[in-house]
């Protein structure tokens, strides 16, 4: 399956209608270089995120003032190389040769400069006009490397300045430098390498057959190269553009030279090393660094297993000791007073007016906005553990597992982020690099349980198990956790046909947590959240309302009462009465409504005696098979849009929510009837 | 299993190491060994990943980490890489720096 994967925009990036006369500095640079933090310095809050047009890629765009002049930043994804590997590189190159930024600023990591200057070498070859930020001097240091700036500038022969962002050290060179670019002070005259000796003729062959049919704005010489290469983008393109008989011609040399790309990279190592024997000393290989000496226990296959369960602990634990008393205290002394104030303030309004503000409203989107702190803390723990380079660990030891289910390592990531809430979960799969594995991390997402989830359970379970409810609620989410594993390894036979992709992945140095990195993480993902549930959860939550109040404004003969008692039957599999079935269904447009919708039905509030008036209803059977079923439910709305986002299509979409559904219900029926027939 | 096939095969790879028989996959270097990557096994679309992280014909590896099962990691370039043990299966080396 390709890579190509073609997704609407949610956010188009509002690149040419702002501020059309400003400067556009473009950001690139490898993974792990740094880049973000530089874009976060330069730009603050001043900063926009959204989706490159077409993709689901995240698009960061800001403006920040270069000594006194107002200038556009935009950071391009971050990538290895601009080989048409995946949407991303495509995205980078693209911008560079159609958008034609006034300044290129490359960010390489003075510590791993050999592999970051492959970039560079890509760069070189596109006339961009370049500069090159030597970040990370800091940690190169703290190595033992030395790098010569100068001699690094004169053999590449754009400006290069030395810089360590972490600490906003080089910066203001940095401005000065690209200023000086911008202003025609200073001009960059890069020297691209030339691809290994043994293939030089055939790339001028190649050169001299396209030669008048290269389609702008691609150089010539580059799209020679990136045939040579075998880059699928650039082959689709040229076969288009040229004559049948001349592609014929290219294509022969193109069959008789496959492995030509490992010539072209050689090329580009060869133009590197050339590089560094002048600008660079290292100490003699054998020092055992900081990196080697942690990843002997993170990257244990055993050790790290434990390492990351204990790290994974203490993220729940923090999350629930210090995020619970905080919603706790939202929902008390923020919602409920609220609540209470906007009814008094609409006594004279029509009733509808008061039911729709202050139970569909408020009630709605404000028991949603609850789990913000949780959020939060979630966030903030996620985007330490991401930024001090752990998470590359997390996905290295839990490889073996993921194998299971056809995926690889870096599927975890995003599942693990499905622990606080679904749809960050969904949009995290975005790390993944092959299609078909993000796919199906996707699909299987919404059954890693998310907060929401918990707090159903976390109210239900000590009702009717009292002091076992610990071992419940821990049953709950082993029980979610298998049918994942199981789903997954069902799914990837199925459809997938056993196939897997590579797992391929730089092992970052440690570096200490950068504080600006992180809050701006936790504040865009924070934002994102609340956008939601001001936007889709909000509609569903009036919908809901609107149901339960129509036609009479009585609950228990609204439409929603009479949705329950239609499809009651399907609820008697699982041991529900109608009421239960409708707190089901209220689950979607949010998990946690379940408990608000059962006060509701049970005309009480969740304070006032609503676990005694549950237990006297129901029998555990009925409990245990109710906890299960909420577990393994169909995703909430909120989930099923960003699904619907992500893969762009409804089939898998609602593939996924097919497969829950079936999933939940015969979970819940064997689980009453393997309860009921203990005598429960 | 790997070794079998490779047996049945042996004149594919013969110009690699003409007069011995030193290749082998990366997947059997040991931590703490070195090797000199020879060729590539992969498809194209991984073998480009590949390159573009440091791997090409001719570099020196050193392993940094393998236990045998599972990802492994290795240090090339300067970088840290932790590779599939299916992905560095299709990967031939030789062991030791080149010449």
């Amino acid at each position: 399956m390709s890579e190509r994967h073609e997704s609407p925009a949610s956010v188009l990036p509002s690149m040419a209608v702002l501020d059309a006369d400003a400067p556009v500095i473009a950001l690139a640079g490898q993974p792990n270089m740094g880049k973000s933090t530089l874009f976060n310095l330069l730009t603050g809050l001043n900063q926009h995120v959204g989706n490159w047009p077409g993709k689901t890629v995240e698009h960061r765009a800001g403006h920040f003032d270069l000594n006194g002049r107002k200038a556009r930043l935009v950071d391009l994804p971050g990538t290895y190389s601009l080989t048409a590997n995946s949407p991303e590189e495509v995205i980078a190159r693209e911008f560079i040769l159609r958008e034609k930024p006034s300044v290129v600023v490359a960010v390489v990591s003075a510590a791993t400069l050999e592999r970051s200057l492959y970039l560079v070498a890509e760069l070189s070859a596109l006339d961009a006009p370049l500069v090159v930020a030597l970040n990370m001097m800091d940690v190169a240091e703290q190595e033992g490397i030395q790098v010569d700036a100068h001699v690094l500038e004169a053999a590449l022969g754009v400006p290069v300045v030395p810089m360590t962002a972490s600490r906003a050290a080089g910066v203001r060179e940095l401005l000065k430098v690209v200023e000086n670019v911008l202003n025609g002070n200073q001009v960059p005259r890069p020297r691209p390498p030339e691809v290994r000796a043994d293939h030089r003729e055939v790339l001028e062959k190649i050169e001299a057959l396209i030669s008048e049919h290269v389609p702008a704005p691609y150089p010539q010489a580059w799209v020679a190269l990136k045939l040579l290469e075998g880059d699928a983008e650039v082959t689709r393109m040229m076969r288009e553009a040229l004559l049948p008989e001349t592609w014929e011609a290219v294509h022969e040399i193109l069959r008789a030279h496959d492995d030509a790309f490992l010539a072209v990279a050689s090329g580009r190592y060869e133009w590197i090393g050339r590089m560094l024997r002048a600008a660079m000393t290292r100490p003699k290989v054998g020092q055992i660094g900081l990196t080697e000496r942690l990843d002997r226990w993170a990257a244990h296959p055993l050790g790290g297993l434990f390492l990351l369960a204990g790290i994974l602990g203490l993220v729940f634990w923090l999350t629930f000791t210090l995020g619970t008393p905080l919603q706790d205290w939202l929902e008390g002394s923020v919602i409920a007073p609220l609540s209470g104030l906007v009814a008094g303030a609409l006594t004279g309004a029509p009733f509808w007016v008061q039911g729709l503000v202050v139970d569909g409203l408020i009630g709605g989107v404000g028991s949603v906005l609850t789990f913000l702190p949780i959020l939060v803390i979630f966030f903030a723990a996620f985007a330490l553990l991401e930024d001090v380079g752990y998470m590359a660990r997390a996905a290295y030891v839990m490889d073996n597992l993921m194998h299971l289910m056809g995926l690889h390592g870096k599927s975890f990531l995003p599942l693990f982020l499905g622990f606080g809430c679904n749809v960050p979960a969904v949009m995290g799969t975005r790390v993944i690099d092959s299609w078909p594995a993000r796919l199906l991390t996707i699909l299987i997402a919404p059954l890693v349980p998310c907060t929401a989830r918990m707090a159903v359970v976390a109210f239900i379970a000590p009702a009717f198990f009292g002091a076992n409810a610990v071992w419940v609620t821990w049953g709950m989410v082993l029980l979610s956790l298998l049918a994942l594993v199981v789903s997954g390894v069902a799914l990837n036979k199925v459809i997938f046909k056993g196939q897997r992709s590579a797992f391929i992945m730089e092992m970052p140095l440690y570096h200490i947590p950068n504080a600006r990195t992180i809050g701006l993480l936790v504040w865009q993902r924070s934002l994102a959240f609340v956008k939601k549930a001001g936007t889709a959860i909000l509609a569903m939550a009036m919908l809901v309302w609107v149901l339960s109040y129509l036609p009479n404004g009585d609950l228990n003969t609204s439409y929603l009462a009479r949705f329950g008692q239609f499809i009651e039957p399907v609820g008697r599999w699982m041991g529900f009465d109608w009421r239960l079935t409708v707190a089901l269904i209220t689950s979607f447009p949010a998990k946690e409504n379940v408990i608000a919708t059962l006060g509701v039905l049970f005309g009480s509030s969740p304070e006032a005696g609503l676990t005694e008036m549950l237990t006297a209803s129901f029998s555990t059977a009925t409990a245990l098979s109710f906890l299960v079923v909420t577990m393994l439910f169909i995703p909430c709305m909120a989930t099923v849009a960003v699904m619907k986002q992500e893969t762009n299509s409804w089939g898998w979409t609602l593939l996924s929510v097919g497969l829950l559904l079936v999933i939940s219900i015969a979970a819940g029926a064997a689980t009453y009837h393997l309860a009921v027939w203990m005598g429960l | 299993m790997r070794r079998h096939f490779w047996f049945k095969r042996p004149h594919r790879h013969r110009h690699y190491f003409p007069g011995q028989g030193d290749a082998t996959y990366l997947s059997e270097i040991t931590a703490g060994e070195e090797a000199t990557i020879l060729a590539f096994h992969g498809g194209r679309h991984v073998n480009s990943r590949l390159a573009s992280l440091g791997l090409t014909p001719g570099v020196l590896v050193n392993m940094t980490q393998n236990y045998g099962h599972g990802p492994l990691i290795v240090t090339v370039r300067g970088t840290r890489v932790a590779l599939g043990r299916g992905e560095a299966a299709k990967i031939l080396v030789e062991r030791g720096a080149h010449e």
